[in-house]
């Protein structure tokens, strides 16, 4: 008997653990997916937090520094249902129309890291964040996906 | 044509398989030997059928049929004959029709191993395992068809993706496959046991089944994050994706259930934690192939968007209430082994299962949360690869830990008492704490707690193993699963600890420090190949002025840089690997980028993984077999070691180790036999006869070597009183062209022809200029790969001097 309250004391403890880990981690290291267009939607208070941002490449904005190395670019806003990328003929249409639409929102990005082979025009570019007092939004964590012929779309992973 | 007999087989497999079913059902609710021999019958056919399924989908990669749809998406004329046959897995339509046919196998081969042994029972497996079958086959046939003709017929196909043209994806999904397709059979048993209250007879296939599935969920995993390493170019292996998530889940699951069955064996416990736990394990499977397929997992991850979704997910959600209906009808309701005392031991596997458990539901929580938060408020929130280690590390220390505890809870040990090994196990983790705290340089506390317990593990461990009377395969198998995790966990930890990324541009033949070790670029070249085009550059890699390995890190650019494939060249050793990617590079190639990691103690990642993948075949290795069976057995294991060593090290890391004769400061320079200089004269050149000699190779159309011309000219005007001898050897065959030369930057220094670029050979002349200084004693002191400036040269010839006077001294 003694046993089986050591474990349950264990095993309680371990749990309790557990779900404190999760609670502070998520506290911490969580952030919100949104588009270009949301961001702009969310209060101030709501911009200064860790955000991910997904938006097409405009290809003719892209600066790349080699000595910092950083690069500053501009994302244009897509649609983040699937369904409506669908409907109006997929991924790679949805990219090139939003970068020709002047209409469509835009946000300037500037990434600290060596320039990604697949950073270039009409990508979806999925950055990790924090937006600046300048109005640019900050980032270090940059995930491409680009329209390819090949049937698979295997995203590339830039981390640091 | 082929789509329509495709097509024949399939729907046919997925008749036979649905009608088996019901066959099974009725032979063992009538106890009808004729349903149930029609059952087997039925069964026969649809693995038959599914095998010729697959082997059609193979010949017409095979054979360029680019009618159908999935050869035309997957294929191409060009692509090497082992990828034509991977691509049976490379997209979507193959892939399940694939796993149909594995399924449909073990159904068959699970069915009939029981056949005898639990006859009573096992007609009821047999039903479960044909409607899986027929499951995966009618989705296979009706929603995601390989077998899809296209009209008219195209010349060459699209291609394989270039990340998937690779050794592993040869290997890497048909073992994940083994993995998952293989814990169907302990769910069907496992319900089978439930069912039939037969659980005691079911319990050891349930158990071998597992750790087979096990078995093959570990080297998929092992070779899925071996092949990132390889060819993705982050310096890392896991990035806690949703589809990486998806694989490890049921590995932990399982893991949990082989603990919670051999414990059951053991200690009489009901079978209900048993079933819970294969029904899990299950239902993780059919969840990782929704986050695989659907496209609806993790925003950032959206793969293709395919119509697959929903049918997984009713799959997923008619699974998980059956499960639960019949364990509430089924359940073993036993109060005596809730009073039995619990051991240690019991403890221990206990914790472990439920460690396993909470780390899973962690993970899962992780990757579903974009989805649970998007449906919940309607905004979607994510997490980051951070928040995954956050969660995750302290559970993973805590199994280490229990790793280390259960020999010290183990009854098996006799010589040993509790408070020796728990003191030897303190002492063993502090040691080598220490020790690796001291060889990773830098002193982190938590590493060190972290190392200590590593340590700690590995002492019990070699504990264990010493304590052992007589080593049984079972044992030697456990030991070697759990010191092959042990040490994995130390590659993961250090790797992440002391991981040390950098960002270098370097100009042509300069060398950059980093990390504590030396980099020259030595020039970058472009070749255009089948497909793509190829930009190779390399390194002279060196740490304390031995070098170590030449590096040819290379970029492949497909359709016009549409796509590109970044191989990184790695040079490992015990101690860490140095990874070094070519991220940029000017048009004239004179400076190149390159991101470079340093991985500390990352081999004993792989060593860990193939050590506990070598237990896990041990584990598995069949008993009273017959003599046939041991040979194909031992056979077996010795071609899986050796393909898991060759995919770990073998395969080209495009790093090379420096030709043991290479020229380096230090090694003898060679000799020059007969030289003769412009006007015709023989020379004589002796290294002893002076104090230094300095050998010059150039042409005088290479403007580097100009630059350098006039500095080797002044150094001959200052030394040559006190003895020195220059030589500048030209291999250039234009003899008006280097006379032209000498006039015009006056050279006074004896220059010599060398025609046939024998004398270039002999110093393993890449590319002019390059200049070699050499002391009396015949040894190479310095090397310059492009120009080198007066300063420099004056600067080499001094300490060469300064060193020989050294010798002589010492000497004397």
């Amino acid at each position: 008997m003694k046993n089986h309250i050591t474990y349950i004391l264990v095993a309680a403890a371990i749990v309790i653990a557990v779900v404190f880990l999760i609670l502070t981690a998520t506290a911490q290291e969580s952030h919100f997916f949104i588009t270009v267009s949301e961001l702009s939607a969310l209060s101030p208070e709501e911009q200064r937090q860790p955000l991910v941002v997904s938006g097409a490449v405009d290809g003719a904005s892209i600066v790349y520094d080699e000595t910092v190395p950083q690069v500053t670019f501009t994302i244009v806003d897509i649609p983040s249902d699937l369904k409506v990328i669908e409907q109006r003929g997929g991924l790679a249409v949805v990219l090139e129309q939003a970068v020709q639409d002047p209409q469509a929102q835009r946000l300037q990005v500037v990434y600290s890291g060596v320039k990604p082979d697949l950073l270039k025009a009409n990508a979806q570019a999925i950055l990790k964040g924090q937006l600046g007092e300048d109005g640019r939004f900050y980032s270090d964590d940059l995930l491409l996906k680009c329209p390819s012929r090949y049937a698979e779309d295997i995203p590339e992973q830039v981390e640091d | 044509m082929i789509a329509l007999m495709g097509n024949f087989l399939l729907g046919l497999a997925a008749l036979a398989a649905l009608y088996a079913a019901l066959a099974a059902c009725m032979g063992q609710i009538k106890a009808s030997p004729a349903w149930k021999q029609s059952a087997d019958h039925a069964m026969l056919a649809y693995t038959l059928l599914l095998g010729a399924g697959v082997l059609f989908l193979g010949l017409a990669l095979l054979f360029n049929q680019f009618e159908l749809q999935y050869v035309h998406d997957h294929s191409s004329l060009a692509l090497p004959l082992y990828l034509k046959l991977s691509a049976i897995w490379a997209g979507q339509e193959g892939s399940l029709l694939f796993w149909s046919f594995m399924q449909a196998l073990f159904a068959l081969l699970a069915v009939n191993a029981n056949r005898k042994k639990n006859a009573a029972s096992v007609y009821i497996a047999a039903a479960i395992l044909s409607l899986l079958t027929a499951f995966f086959a009618s989705v296979t046939f009706l929603v995601q068809n390989p077998f899809t003709s296209l009209s008219p017929v195209p010349a060459d196909g699209l291609g394989l993706n270039p990340l998937l043209r690779h050794p592993g994806m040869a290997f890497h999904p048909p073992a994940l496959y083994l993995g998952y397709v293989g814990l169907s059979v302990p769910f069907a048993f496992s319900l089978t046991g439930l069912i039939s209250g037969k659980a005691k007879e079911w319990s050891q296939p349930i158990h071998r089944w597992a750790l087979f599935s096990w078995f093959g969920l570990g080297i998929g995993l092992l070779l899925g994050m071996r092949w990132a390493y390889d060819v993705l170019g982050w310096g890392g292996y896991w990035g806690w994706d949703a589809v990486e998530n998806a694989a490890l889940m049921p590995w932990l699951v399982s893991s949990a259930l082989i603990h919670t069955e051999s414990l059951r064996e053991k200690t009489e416990n009901t079978f209900n934690n048993t079933y819970l736990l294969a029904v899990l394990a299950y239902l993780l499977v059919l969840f990782g192939t929704y986050a695989t397929r659907s496209g609806q997992i993790q925003s950032v991850h959206a793969y293709t968007q395919s119509s697959i979704g929903p049918v997984l997910l009713g799959a997923q959600i008619l699974v998980f209430v059956l499960s639960i209906g019949i364990f509430f009808k089924f359940r073993q309701k036993s109060a005596a082994a809730a009073d039995a005392p619990m051991s240690l031991h019991a403890i221990v596997s206990r914790l472990t299962t439920l460690i396993l458990l909470t780390l899973t539901f962690s993970i899962f929580l992780g990757t579903i949360l974009p989805n649970l938060t998007q449906a919940i408020s309607g905004q979607a929130t994510g997490v980051s690869t951070a928040w995954f280690d956050r969660v995750s590390g302290p559970q993973f220390a805590l199994l280490v830990l229990l790793m280390g505890l259960c020999p010290l809870a183990a009854m098996a040990l006799r010589q040993f008492k509790r408070w020796q090994l728990l003191l030897a196990g303190l002492a063993g983790g502090l040691l080598l704490g220490a020790f690796f705290s001291l060889l990773l340089g830098e002193f982190l506390p938590l590493a060190f707690i972290v190392f200590s317990l590593i340590g700690f593990s590995i002492s019990a461990e070699l504990f264990k193993f010493a304590g052992r009377q007589r080593l049984s395969t079972q044992r030697l198998s456990s030991w070697m699963i759990h010191s092959g995790l042990i040490l994995l966990a130390l590659g993961v930890f250090a790797s992440k600890a002391y991981e040390f990324s950098d960002f270098q541009s370097i100009q042509l033949n300069e060398s950059v420090a980093s990390g504590g070790y030396q980099l020259e670029y030595r020039g970058i070249a472009q070749e255009i190949r089948a497909d793509y085009l190829e930009t190779k550059a390399e390194l002279l890699l060196s740490q304390n002025g031995r070098t170590l390995a030449v590096l040819y890190p290379y970029l492949n650019q497909y359709d016009n840089g549409q796509q590109t494939l970044t191989v990184p060249a790695v040079c490992s050793s015990l101690a860490d690997d140095v990874y070094v990617v070519l991220s940029g590079w000017s048009d004239n190639g004179e400076q190149a980028t390159f991101q470079i990691f340093i991985n500390p103690l990352i081999n004993f990642l792989w060593f860990g993984g193939v050590l506990l993948l070598a237990g896990a075949y041990l584990a598995l290795a069949p008993r009273g077999a017959k003599a046939i069976g041991r040979w194909l057995y031992w056979i077996g294991a010795v071609l899986f070691i050796g393909l898991a060593v060759w995919m770990m090290w073998g395969s080209a890391h495009g790093a090379t180790a420096p030709d043991s004769d290479d020229l380096q400061i230090g090694s003898a320079a060679p000799r020059f036999e007969t030289l003769t200089d412009l006007s015709g004269t023989p020379l004589a050149l002796d290294f002893a006869a002076s104090p230094v000699t300095v050998v010059n190779f150039w042409a005088p159309w290479c403007p580097s070597c100009q630059e350098e011309l006039p500095d080797l000219q002044a150094i001959w005007e200052k030394y040559e009183a006190q003895g020195l001898a220059l030589l500048g050897i030209t291999y250039d065959t234009d003899q008006t062209a280097v006379q032209a030369s000498v006039d015009s930057y006056g050279l006074t220094y004896p220059i010599v022809l060398d025609p046939d670029a024998a004398l270039s050979m002999l110093y393993q002349v890449t590319g002019v200029p390059e200049t070699y200084i050499v002391d009396r004693s015949g040894r190479i002191t310095f090397i310059a790969i492009g120009a080198a400036s007066f300063d420099e040269i004056e600067a080499a010839i001094l300490e060469s001097l300064a060193q020989t006077e050294v010798v002589v001294e010492g000497g004397s």
